[in-house]
């Protein structure tokens, strides 16, 4: 296999390709649904194709196929190279790629056999356990549905610069979703653990659905949040979506390079409070965003993006690396072997800061502590919105009453300059991230206390 | 090399060698050329040959489902082996009714252009390039991002299934679309969308250009809605997205089978307006959902699912409709946009929205004091719970006294999804053709909904 593929590349700078790389993805694909402990639905598939990208006469061209033999690697190789040749090339913009002292690296990793640590009926019977002692909590939870998906990766990446990496990549995300009921009244949260296959993610997920349906049941009795502006606490999944969807995407360098994001031109900037760091990282292997090389061959590592509120570097591939004359930072990211690898981040979290949960609440005479970030919406100038399941009010200090569903907006930068207190607790989650292609990533960091938020009740809307 | 259906029926074959009662193989085949545009230029052209087949076994009413991308005997045995340990996994079903005969089914005509079959990538290349020019050139210079592309299908497909049945269908398929973004000063605009779908080789890449960079320039200058209930006339791409979140999955025989829809206790009954009335049709001619057969192998046909206000009909596949005690309606789909790696579900064809006394579209306006017209609308979320769907208005207008005012900016609706055909007053005249990514496509006019909820 490892042959065909560097005699295609090959092919491809014989007949003139600038650079040319072939990245071959095989996924073994587990599905496992129950509900109320009732197994729904299973389901397995076996994924397994080629993905062949050339920069060719100043642009790239792409062709993936499910047909990894010879031939069929050939015709696609063949594909690449005709729809590059079509291409009209009078564009200005004359591509470069930069590159790396590692570009001509080769993993030894012969890892062949799954990384996968449990089988089907395993994970089945987790699911069973984890599905009891979520039930057990508390008699008022009435519905629950678990999920959970594994991915089983096997990944073989060569391009024309030497490089040869193969590595194997396992995932497994477990969601779940509660609902608790009382005298017609009811509550429901979603939340999801994911992370490797290792001991701890059914210990993980045991926790989580025993904390998610004590939030269903302290739902049964929320009241309708105040809106308007408060002094707002974060919980770590609210500050993730904050760092990823708010801020995060506003440094991906190709929404920098075409002038959408609001943070071009911007590095060397004051963007946020002094207290705030953000990170984008490859290297947390507990997290979604762990990725050991990108699919453009670059080894993951960590990027600083903001160092105590300034703004130090955007996310780039190789080729806006070359623009912005930087090291690539690994972002090159595809869905898979049918998708060209887009700017992407992998685990992006702000770090952790010095101030207790006990010392940030002290300092709110009344506010709004807002946990379990559902959904969060932003616009490239900084608009957004995080969606969160439930709020608490807080009172001279003390949390006192829980409210229903919330919504957050604000602009980001000013957001981010309003911080003025961050915890010494982290957390990170995983999930996936949707930009044209969906790909998993992780978020999160510590809880931090804004002075001035908007927050609207959600909870009755209508 | 064999075919599809050789291939197919070989799944078949095996997994009754092995001793299940049942057996269905769902082989696909698709190529897809596509030209993308990104930061204002042409960046990457992509070519794409996707194979793929689910194989579905029963044995004593346990039913087990595997893929693979392979379509080669050796994978097709590993996959049909896999398939059938899940089944054993799998506690029976006691309301497993059996596999549909599959029967010849009549051709539906402009669902398959040889031109499109035959198109060369140079000339997708060149529409993409022919939009990104069009789109440069009529925006007097104040768009700052332009990205989407021109794409091209051919897909076919084959159900062969232990009743000894087989059939295929095939088609073309051809999509432009174009998102926009403009500036004046610091002033962004709202994302400009604009998408056109075709079966034949006839979308004007020119007028998806200039609908586009239109939308976007027209929205510079957006301001956000304060809370309120308004009134708002929906455009049929808007509108479109609302059913498939709000309505379509309500009158899926999956969902009413769990008696999650709201419709569950309706059949019969009034849920609208009178003279509004719904129909599926997979026989359109060129329709964007249209099919000779669904993802069953069953012949799609035309039904009523409300009729004059009166709610008619659910969809079905052949298990819902068992369940339910009706026949199939031909709508078993294949949910995900690689089809062979799902289990047959059900899902709409060709939804048809239409109306009596329907006001000609300029005159939808006309009666409305203060409310919204929207163009474009992105769901944030749907609260199961609540019923409620959210999302934000991404081309929009303030009206004001029957004129269009301001445009919309940061924005959110939500609306309750069991009420919204009692919110429908008005239809238009004109309808357009939706189509959704993953199979499914609305045709609708324009409406009016009354109190709509502005967050």
């Amino acid at each position: 296999m490892k042959d065909d593929y560097r005699s295609i590349i090959n092919y491809c700078q014989d007949q003139g390709v600038h650079y040319s790389e072939v990245r071959f993805q095989k996924t073994n694909h587990t599905l496992l649904q129950i509900r109320n402990g009732v197994l729904t639905n299973i389901k397995e598939g076996i994924d397994a194709g080629v993905g062949i990208r050339i920069l060719f006469n100043n642009a790239w061209s792409f062709s993936s196929t499910n047909a990894f033999t010879k031939r069929g690697l050939l015709k696609a190789a063949k594909d690449a190279i005709r729809i590059a040749k079509a291409r009209n090339t009078n564009d200005q913009r004359k591509i470069t790629l930069a590159y790396e002292d590692l570009d001509c690296e080769t993993t030894s990793s012969e890892v062949k056999k799954s990384v996968y640590a449990l089988t089907l009926e395993q994970n089945l019977r987790e699911m069973q356990r984890l599905d009891s002692m979520i039930m057990s909590c508390d008699k008022r939870v009435s519905d629950r549905a678990i999920t959970c998906e594994c991915h089983d990766e096997y990944r073989i990446f060569q391009n024309s610069l030497g490089a040869d990496i193969r590595v194997p990549l396992a995932r497994v995300l477990i969601r779940m979703s509660i609902r608790a009921r009382e005298m017609g009244r009811s509550g429901t949260v979603t939340d999801a653990v994911g992370g490797p296959p290792d001991d701890r993610i059914w210990e993980r997920a045991v926790e989580t659905g025993q904390r998610i349906a004590k939030s269903a049941v302290i739902l049964l009795g929320a009241k309708s949040s105040p809106s308007g502006f408060f002094p707002v606490i974060l919980d770590n999944s609210c500050t993730g979506t904050l760092v990823h969807e708010a801020f995060g995407h506003m440094t991906e360098a190709d929404f920098i390079i075409s002038g959408t994001s609001s943070l071009r031109g911007m590095l060397g900037n004051q963007i946020a409070a002094l207290c705030v760091s953000i990170v984008d990282d490859a290297t947390l292997k507990e997290t979604f965003g762990y990725l050991p090389f990108d699919d453009e061959g670059i080894r993951g590592k960590k990027t600083t993006l903001v160092s105590k509120g300034v703004l130090t570097s955007y996310l780039h591939n190789r080729e806006t690396a070359a623009i912005f004359r930087v090291n690539p930072t690994g972002n090159a990211r595809a869905q898979d072997y049918r998708h060209e690898p887009l700017i992407r981040m992998r685990t992006t979290y702000m770090e952790r800061g010095s101030t207790s949960l006990e010392e940030m609440f002290r300092d709110v005479d009344y506010g709004i502590y807002v946990t379990r970030a559902s959904v969060g919406k932003a616009n490239l100038t900084g608009a957004f919105r995080i969606y969160a399941q439930e709020a608490f009010l807080i009172k001279k200090g003390n949390i006192t009453e829980p409210l229903g569903s919330v919504v957050l907006s604000g602009e980001t930068v000013e957001t981010l300059r309003n911080i003025d207190a961050v915890s010494k607790d982290f957390e990170v989650f995983s999930g996936p991230c949707v930009k044209t292609q969906t790909i998993p990533v992780g978020d999160g960091g510590p809880q931090v206390k804004i002075k001035r938020m908007r927050v609207e009740n959600l909870s009755c809307t209508l | 090399m064999h075919s599809l259906t050789d291939l197919t029926e070989f799944a078949v074959n095996v997994a009754l060698q092995r001793g299940v009662n049942e057996a269905e193989a769902y082989g696909y085949m698709g190529h897809f050329t596509e030209g993308i545009l990104k930061e204002n230029r042409s960046v990457v052209c992509n070519s794409h040959i996707k194979t793929g087949m689910g194989v579905m076994t029963v044995k004593a009413n346990s039913v087990g489902f595997c893929y693979t991308t392979q379509l080669e005997k050796n994978a097709i045995k590993h996959c049909v082996e896999k398939t059938i340990k899940i089944s054993r996994t799998k506690p029976p079903d006691p309301a497993w009714c059996g596999l549909p005969e599959i029967r010849s089914a009549s051709h539906v005509s402009r669902t398959f252009d040889p031109k499109l079959f035959k198109i060369e990538c140079d000339e997708v290349i060149s529409l993409s390039e022919t939009m990104l020019e069009s789109a440069t050139t009529s925006a007097q210079k104040k768009l700052i991002s332009i990205s989407g592309g021109v794409i091209v299908a051919f897909e076919k497909f084959c159900v062969s299934n232990s009743t000894g049945g087989n059939a295929t269908d095939k088609s073309t398929m051809m999509a432009a679309w174009l998102t926009t973004l403009a500036k004046d000063g610091i002033d962004l605009s709202n994302p400009g969308f604009k998408i056109a779908t075709s079966r034949m080789l006839d979308v004007d890449v020119q007028s998806v250009a200039k609908e586009s960079s239109t939308s976007a320039i027209s929205s510079l200058g957006a301001k956000k809605v304060s809370s309120a209930t308004l009134p708002v006339v929906v455009a049929p791409y808007a509108f479109s997205r609302l059913l498939k979140d709000a309505f379509i999955p309500f009158v899926c025989g999956d969902l009413a089978l769990g008696r999650a829809s709201p419709y569950i206790e309706e059949l019969g009954k009034s849920v609208c307006i009178d003279g509004l009335s719904i129909t599926d049709n997979g026989t359109i001619v060129g329709g964007l959902a249209s099919s000779s057969i669904d993802a069953e192998g069953v012949a799609t046909t035309k039904t009523d699912i409300i009729r004059d206000g009166i709610l008619a009909s659910f969809l079905h596949n052949t298990y819902t409709g068992n369940r339910m005690g009706v026949l199939s309606t031909g709508n078993a789909i294949r949910r995900t946009s690689n089809p062979y790696e799902d289990m047959s579900s059900v899902g709409p064809t060709n939804l048809i929205i239409d109306g009596r006394n329907n006001l000609k579209n300029d005159r939808l306006l006309e009666e409305i004091k203060r409310g919204l017209l929207i163009k474009n609308i992105v769901k944030i979320e749907t609260g199961r719970v609540e019923r409620v769907f959210y999302g934000t208005v991404v081309d929009g207008f303030l009206v004001e006294n029957g004129a269009i005012k301001d445009p919309i900016g940061n924005t959110v609706i939500a609306i309750h999804m069991p009420s919204l055909l009692h919110q429908i007053v008005c239809l238009g005249s004109d309808c357009e053709q939706v189509g959704f990514p993953f199979r499914g496509a609305v045709v609708t006019p324009p409406v009016v909904l009354s109190n709509v909820k502005i967050v």
